[in-house]
């Protein structure tokens, strides 16, 4: 089992090597090794799983398998505390999981690509940088203690840096990748100083080991400290207020991308890690809280933003947020299971969505919804598979989304957080209403948002369903969507004698139930929100201009996205940039003033001016005696005090 | 009758108008001069120490002299670069070294 | 002296004798620097062969005025190993440029000055006296003024020079006179009996004058906020590899002293001077990253980015025995494979043509040598502690290092300011890695072609092919990548040879 573990992370390493060493000029073959690395990794990661389930039910931990070397090892010398680091591989539900889900997904929009990113200059370029990704996700995945964690955490964020900026001839795509890679950074670091004290108190970085330390240390100050560091890292990669700002952007990555990191797997990674951590955090009540209204804040007002928005991977950007909003709701209330449930069908209805809509731009080469129309009709396959996605997303009946949401909203109900609950129907509403809106406007209708004015545009004559690389993973991901959440369902429960629930949890089981009450509310929600949609955008009995008009200030709100990127760039201009003025000018000012002074030169005009400027070297040979001065000084602070005594 | 405190005071204030010199001159050479003051005020110190100290073996007056080569061979590395700038420009005005500007 | 002493001299020995016979190989060549450059190589790889020799006598005093100790010997290794990497990169840098008058002479004694600035340093580090301090520490200037101001046809490295002359001149000086007032204070000119003095109950006001003053000349060559103000200048002036050095090796051989002087004694625990250490590490970090954030020339970037790594590495000076000699030896290693990394990178994109310095002649540079721009983007993500880096696992020892309220502090400031740093190395980064203006036709096949087939004006041959300071761009990044995964090993060997620390 370890050996599979390990063969699955390197399998695309491999690949990444191979290709950015070898076979980069040959195009296709880099491709097909890429695939065929994530094939391996694949069908690896189904034996891990089909050897976790074979354990008894509820063996937990002891059904998976654990091994790890040293990798660093510094023994303690007088004062100086040893540093023990090893590199572990751990298997349980939980990473079984998890490497099913990443390998599935890379594997399909591997292949996916084939077609999308045919005739790119930067074809090898992409698949090596795709197979790197793979390697450092399930690396990320399988790691078995904080530091690995760590490092493979940074690294899927360069590798998130990388594809971002893809396509780097776009000065759009290349600041994109920048404010993703820094507004991490700013995340990561706060978690680095967790994991680290981490280690300072507990004195290891393994899960296991940590899990039992952690238990005898409830309630501390320091542990409430810790969790809560450690937690702003997840904020950061999983993008939740105020981190978001970066998730967005990066839509300008090519779209096979967006699908594979930005939705389905790198995004969820916060959460995952939460899951695998869920000791640190469920010991501290406030940091549980806290990654509960803020993950409902950030569905609610992430689903708010992507009403409006008319660029198709933005609107879907954001209802990743909102998504990822729920699972740390879930995770908030104490519901492991949920919050992982709704990352696994999630992962399977947002790569189907984000894959359907890279089909849509690859054949319009548009991505403003409102200059599309009537795709329904052109591209059949990926327009169906779309609304499958969507009506996933939105919770309808049977599909997969349905059954995680409502894992999710009994989990906040039987928790007791009736607010929450209530703010996970609303969203459930937005969510529909703003898929439909997607749908009814580039798919139903006319070319060019129905304006039914006759005669098919001329633009869009060439629009025709993708090839077969791109249909056949549509169709794949459509059937996950409809089917994945019935592993969730109680009547696979009664079926197989285990479920989601019993499978991958903390501290007990929890079986699965289907809450009549809550799932007819949020049938109802969802199905009131296509409706509304139908009637907006479909029938267009309700005007969407008028709407915003009536909206005004609140419409202007969303549509800035609350203004949080302009806030944030005002901070950075105004604060960081600001102190480097303030050295720059000391730097400029003081020390020439200073010589200046001294000098007797006077600052006269424009050439004179430049004279004067010029003799910093002296300048600074007073700012080295001045500092002198203070050092000794200070230096004899005691004795100067003993003088005045 | 002349102390240590007499030599150290000279010492300390040839040091002081070395740095100043180093700091206002507008020429490069009496800027050198100025440096090397300072160096030598150090040396005045290094023996004055010998000479009232208790210590048996001389070591302050070897270090001088260690001082003192060292500085002449700064001093010859000095006049080298003040001679190219010098053939470049044709004065050795500090304040004409305004290559370095940001 | 013994045998032994000499065994335990003898990389010092070769370096010196070594440098000797390096000047004359260039007086003799005449106008070719080949000879005098392939001397200066055989007598470093020598010099770094004695260190096996000394370490059979080491820990052994040679009087009172140098040690060879473990940890010297692992310093004095790093020197002669990067003084041998900076003279490859520097051949086709130094090497006389067309259309530019070559002064009258060669080269030759370019690598005479950097033998023996590298044996200034290595006596600096190994220096227990404060004639052995002064003596490499002046030794280790003096070439440097002159390697500064070494390109005759250009003022501007004359004046750098010029004002690294005075600024060093007189900052030793200060030293100087605080070693005057310890020697009187204490009867002594071993640096151990001034920290004694120090650590003592009430020390005199002389002993804490002279410590005041020496702050000068160890802060001038570290580079630490306030004693800065002349790295822009004289890193943009400088030629490249000689940057480089001071860069590094200067740098490093103070830091190497500091550790030897503070560590043993527990100095950098006691009083006052952890506080001064904090102050200083604190503001060369901010002050280093800040100012960096708005430079638009690559070499000064990198020269506020190596103030606010001095400022990194006063943080785990003052973690005191046991715990700061390690740390700095590994940061050392780490930070100077980046710094060579990215140095050498630059002089190979420098020589045949002009200078390449503004960040904006980087533009596009991943579509013409694909090489160094992935080699000078591995050194900027080292520089700014990127997992799976040297530079990571070295910041990561700092905070390792930190235990004890006061330094967490100083930690979680230096985690601050690395996160800053992302900003300005990784600005770096994304200008090589867009397209040239001039070569936007081009810019989509970056990957995959070999340097030379896209950019549209040709250059010469010579400064396109493979040369020494690529090599020496690949080996940095071979340690910096190695150092990030596997730092296990050498960081086993710090211990052992630093377990007197």
């Amino acid at each position: 089992m370890v050996e599979s573990a390990i063969g699955l992370v390197l399998a695309p390493l491999a690949s990444f090597i191979l290709i950015s060493f070898v076979t980069r000029r040959a195009a296709i073959l880099s491709a097909v090794i890429s695939i065929a690395a994530a094939g391996i990794s694949f069908a690896l990661s189904l034996s891990l799983l089909v050897g976790v389930l074979s354990a008894p039910a509820g063996a937990g931990l002891a059904a998976g398998a654990h091994a790890s070397i040293q990798w660093l090892s510094i023994p303690s010398i007088g004062r100086f505390r040893g540093l023990e680091i090893a590199m572990g591989v751990l298997v349980d539900p939980l990473s079984a999981t998890m490497s099913v889900i990443v390998s599935l997904v890379a594997f399909l929009v591997t292949i996916y690509s084939l077609g999308y990113m045919k005739g790119d200059p930067g074809f090898s370029r992409y698949f090596s940088y795709l197979s790197l990704f793979a390697f450092s996700m399930l690396g990320l995945v399988i790691a078995d203690n904080y530091f690995q964690t760590f490092v493979f955490w940074e690294l899927v964020g360069l590798c998130s840096y990388l594809l971002i900026g893809f396509w780097y001839a776009k000065p759009s795509a290349s600041d994109a990748a920048r404010k993703a890679f820094v507004t991490n950074r700013w995340a990561d670091f706060a978690f680095m100083v967790g994991v680290i004290l981490l280690f300072i108190f507990f004195g290891t970085f393994d899960f296991g080991q940590l899990s039992s330390a952690i238990a005898g240390a409830r309630g501390s100050a320091m542990l409430a400290l810790v969790a809560a560091l450690v937690f702003v890292g997840p904020l950061g990669k999983s993008a939740q207020f105020p981190f978001h700002v970066w998730l967005p952007d990066a839509m300008e990555g090519p779209t096979p991308v967006s699908a594979l990191i930005h939705a389905a797997t790198m995004v969820a990674a916060g959460v995952y890690l939460i899951a695998r951590g869920f000791a640190l955090f469920q010991s501290v009540p406030g940091v549980m809280e806290t990654m509960a209204y803020l993950g409902g804040f950030t569905a609610l007002f992430a689903a708010s933003i992507a009403l409006v928005q008319k660029d198709i991977k933005r609107i879907l950007a954001y209802s990743t947020l909102s998504q990822l909003g729920y699972m740390f709701m879930a995770l908030g209330v104490g519901s492991m299971s949920a919050g992982m449930f709704h990352l696994t069908t999630h992962a399977f209805f947002k790569a189907l969505l984000f894959l359907g809509a890279g089909s849509v731009i690859h054949a319009t080469e548009e991505q403003d919804i409102f200059k599309m129309g009537g795709l329904g009709k052109k591209m059949k396959i990926t327009a169906w598979t779309f609304v499958i996605g969507a009506l996933a997303l939105s919770g309808i009946f049977p599909l997969a989304g349905f059954w995680s949401k409502d894992e999710i909203l009994f989990a906040s109900l039987s928790s007791g957080h009736i607010g929450l609950y209530v703010l996970g129907i609303a969203v459930a509403f937005m969510t529909a209403f703003y898929m439909f809106r997607l749908i009814f406007t580039a798919f139903g209708g006319t070319a060019f948002g129905g304006t039914a004015s006759g005669g098919e545009p001329t633009e869009h004559a060439h629009v025709h369903e993708s090839g077969p690389a791109m249909t056949i993973p549509l169709i794949v991901l459509a059937v996950l969507s409809v089917f994945a959440g019935l592993i969730g369902s109680p009547w696979f429960q009664s079926a197989f004698g285990f479920s989601f629930g019993s499978f991958i949890f903390f501290g007990r089981p929890e079986a699965s139930h289907l809450d009549m009450t809550t799932a007819s509310i949020s049938t109802v929600v969802a199905l009131s929100g296509i409706f509304l949609a139908w009637l907006v955008y479909g029938k267009k009995l309700l005007k969407a201009e008028r709407i915003a008009a009536a909206l005004g200030p609140l419409y202007r709100l969303l549509d800035h996205k609350f203004y949080i990127d302009e806030i944030y760039a005002w901070v950075f201009a105004k604060i960081m940039l600001g102190l480097g003025i303030v050295f720059d000018w000391i730097d400029h000012y003081i020390v020439d003033g200073l010589f200046d002074g001294l000098g007797g030169a006077t600052r006269a005009l424009g050439r004179k001016l430049r004279l004067t400027q010029s003799g910093r070297l002296q300048g600074y040979a007073l700012v080295i005696f001045a500092a002198v001065a203070i050092a000794v000084v200070f230096i004899s602070t005691d004795l100067l005090g003993g003088f005045l005594k | 009758m002349i102390g240590l405190d007499h030599y150290l005071v000279l010492a300390a204030a040839l040091f002081c108008i070395g740095f100043v010199g180093a700091v206002v001159k507008r020429n490069a050479i009496a800027v050198l001069m100025g440096v090397e003051l300072m160096l030598n005020a150090v040396n005045l110190n290094l023996v004055a120490f010998d000479r009232f100290g208790v210590h048996v073996v001389p070591l302050g007056q070897s270090f001088a002299v260690f001082i003192i080569a060292v500085a002449a061979a700064e001093v010859a590395v000095a006049l080298a670069i003040i001679l190219t700038l010098y053939r470049r420009r044709s004065n050795t005005r500090v304040d004409d070294l305004d290559m370095l500007k940001w | 002296m013994s045998s032994a002493d000499f065994l335990a001299l003898s990389p010092l020995v070769l370096a010196a004798g070594g440098s000797i016979i390096v000047l004359l190989v260039s007086a003799f060549a005449g106008k070719r620097p080949a000879p005098s450059f392939a001397a200066a190589l055989v007598v470093l790889a020598l010099a770094l062969a004695a260190i096996g020799l000394a370490w059979s006598e080491a820990p052994r005093a040679v009087g009172s005025l140098v040690k060879i100790d473990g940890f010297t010997l692992f310093a004095q290794a790093l020197i002669f190993a990067t003084a041998f990497l900076v003279a490859l990169a520097s051949y086709r840098y130094m090497a006389p440029r067309s259309g530019e008058e070559s002064g009258g002479d060669s080269g030759g004694e370019y690598y005479f000055l950097l033998l023996l600035a590298s044996l200034g340093a290595s006596i600096l580090a190994a220096a227990t006296s404060f004639v052995t301090l002064f003596l490499g520490l002046e030794l280790l200037s003096v070439s440097l003024f002159s390697l500064i101001a070494f390109r005759r046809e250009k003022t501007i490295g004359a004046q750098a020079g010029f004002m690294y002359l005075i600024l060093a001149g007189a900052s030793s000086a200060f030293l100087l006179f605080g070693m005057a007032l310890a020697f009187m204070a204490t009867g002594s000119l071993k640096t151990a009996d001034l920290a004694a003095a120090l650590v003592s109950g009430t020390p005199d006001i002389l002993v804490l004058a002279s410590l005041g003053l020496m702050t000068v000349g160890i802060g001038f060559k570290l580079a630490a906020v306030p004693f800065h103000l002349w790295t822009p200048e004289v890193y943009d002036a400088a030629p490249t590899p000689v940057t480089a050095f001071i860069a590094t090796v200067s740098k490093g051989a103070m830091a190497v002293f500091l550790v030897r002087f503070f560590a043993p004694s527990g100095l950098a625990s006691a009083g006052a001077y952890p506080w001064i250490f904090a102050a200083v590490a604190a503001l060369s970090m901010f002050a280093g990253n800040l100012l960096a954030l708005r430079e638009r020339r690559i070499k000064r970037i990198l020269a506020y980015s190596s103030i606010a790594h001095i400022g990194y590495i006063l943080i785990a000076i003052i973690a005191g025995p046991g715990r700061a000699a390690p740390t700095v030896a590994f940061y050392l290693v780490a930070y100077f494979a980046a710094s060579l990394g990215a140095f050498a990178a630059i002089s190979a994109l420098s020589q045949g043509d002009a200078e390449h310095d503004g960040l904006d002649s980087y533009r596009g540079l991943a579509s013409r040598r694909p090489g160094l721009a992935a080699g000078l983007a591995l050194a900027m993500l080292s520089l700014a502690g990127l997992p799976l880096t040297a530079g990571f696992m070295g910041k990561f020892l700092i905070f390792a290092a930190g235990e004890g309220a006061f330094l967490w502090v100083l930690a979680v400031l230096l985690a601050v300011n690395s996160t800053i740093s992302i900003y300005y190395y990784l600005r770096v980064v994304s200008i090589m890695y867009s397209p040239a203006p001039e070569a936007e036709t081009a810019a989509g096949e970056a990957f995959g072609e070999a340097a030379g087939a896209t950019s549209g004006t040709p250059r010469p041959r010579s400064a396109r092919a493979f040369g020494p300071a690529a090599a020496v761009v690949i080996v940095a990044a071979v340690v910096v990548i190695a150092l990030g995964i596997f730092p296990g090993p050498l960081i086993d060997l710090i211990r052992s040879l630093t377990s007197g620390y």
